[in-house]
């Protein structure tokens, strides 16, 4: 790599590639901690009313949570493979692996649209809006979790698929320069990073809203 | 500049696929064992397993820079300080409570507001 390619402070491509990781991994952490307040309001509420927390998440579809969770699963996966198509210089199946972890997270998306069209039809929802039946104590509350855990999280899931396709679709044939080839391996690498932990969040997430005993 | 050679390919990935699923379906499983008391703590013991899963293999942290799994490490310490320290204030509240030492005017601080009562009866 010829010396124009490289911008200061950097001494090398493979520097470079690391200082990009690193900047994404600290951009994870902060969004771990955003997710920890969420997981924290869940764990006192939870704590506090404990018979509603049991009987109100049997209004959840455990079918589609199960079905989310395996595709969501299976969109890392392609994430992965995604990153691993980039290093290999296989241009048109990292932009495919791409569009196909966007599709999946449509998927996830509109099977999740499904369950709350549900949620509102049976007037499950969050505080002075709550007018469903069935459910002690205090059933507004959990739904008030539910929908503000699994709705911030919906929010990251559209923006990675925005993510994905605008890099599958704009970047695919720029990839000739070879500061061009690393930007893209960095940027489809940075990208699937940030899907893994929107995976991440839903590994928690379903257990503790589809699985309460 | 080919530089697959340092990370996990598609036969680590897949096999980490594979792993997650039967995982999910442990967790499936799982929940229906006749030990309610236990289900959340086997519950959050599986997502974890399934957590480092994804964090290792996919994310590619046991193949990444000191600084990053520094990074990563740091990130975990401080949320579980984050749990840790709000745990202890819950589960101690009530105890400084009932505490003669605790003056019954800072009582009612301590104790925070009174729930909020909502009727839902039309």
């Amino acid at each position: 790599v010829s010396s124009a390619a490289l911008d200061l402070p950097f001494v090398s491509p493979h520097q470079r590639e690391r200082a990009a990781l690193l900047g994404m991994w600290l951009f994870i952490g902060q969004e771990v901690l955003f997710f920890s307040g969420i997981f924290l309001v869940y764990a006192v509420l939870r704590y506090a009313h404990p018979e509603t927390f049991a009987a109100a998440h049997e209004h959840l579809d455990l079918r589609i949570g199960t079905i989310n969770t395996a595709v969501l699963l299976v969109s890392s996966y392609s994430a992965a493979l995604s990153v691993w198509a980039a290093r290999t210089d296989r241009l048109r199946l990292r932009a495919t692996l791409m569009l196909l972890t966007a599709a999946l997270g449509c998927g996830f998306l509109a099977l999740k649209g499904v369950e709350y069209a549900e949620k509102f039809h049976e007037g499950f929802l969050p505080g002075r809006f709550y007018a469903g039946s069935g459910i002690p104590g205090r059933p507004d509350i959990f739904f008030g979790v539910y929908f503000a855990s699994t709705g911030l999280h919906a929010l990251h899931v559209l923006i990675g698929i925005g993510l994905f396709v605008w890099y599958a679709l704009c970047r695919l044939s720029r990839a000739t320069a070879p500061r061009d080839a690393e930007s893209l391996r960095n940027s489809t690498h940075n990208i699937a990073l940030y899907w893994h932990f929107v995976d991440l969040v839903w590994i928690y997430l379903f257990p503790l809203l589809y699985l309460i005993r | 500049m080919t530089q697959a050679s340092n990370h996990p390919g598609p036969r680590a990935y897949t096999l980490a696929l594979l792993a997650l699923l039967l995982l999910l379906a442990a967790t499936i499983g799982a929940n229906e064992l006749p030990f309610p008391r236990a289900a959340l703590a086997i519950a959050l013991l599986i997502a974890s397993v399934k957590a480092g899963l994804v964090v290792y293999t996919f994310m590619e942290l046991r193949d990444s820079a000191a600084s990053t799994r520094t990074t990563a490490a740091i990130c975990v310490f401080t949320a579980a300080t984050l749990f840790g320290l709000s745990a202890v204030d819950w589960t101690e509240r009530d105890r400084r409570l009932e505490s003669p030492r605790v003056p019954i005017s800072s009582r009612a601080r301590l104790a925070g507001p009174p729930p909020i009562q909502i009727d839902h009866a039309p």
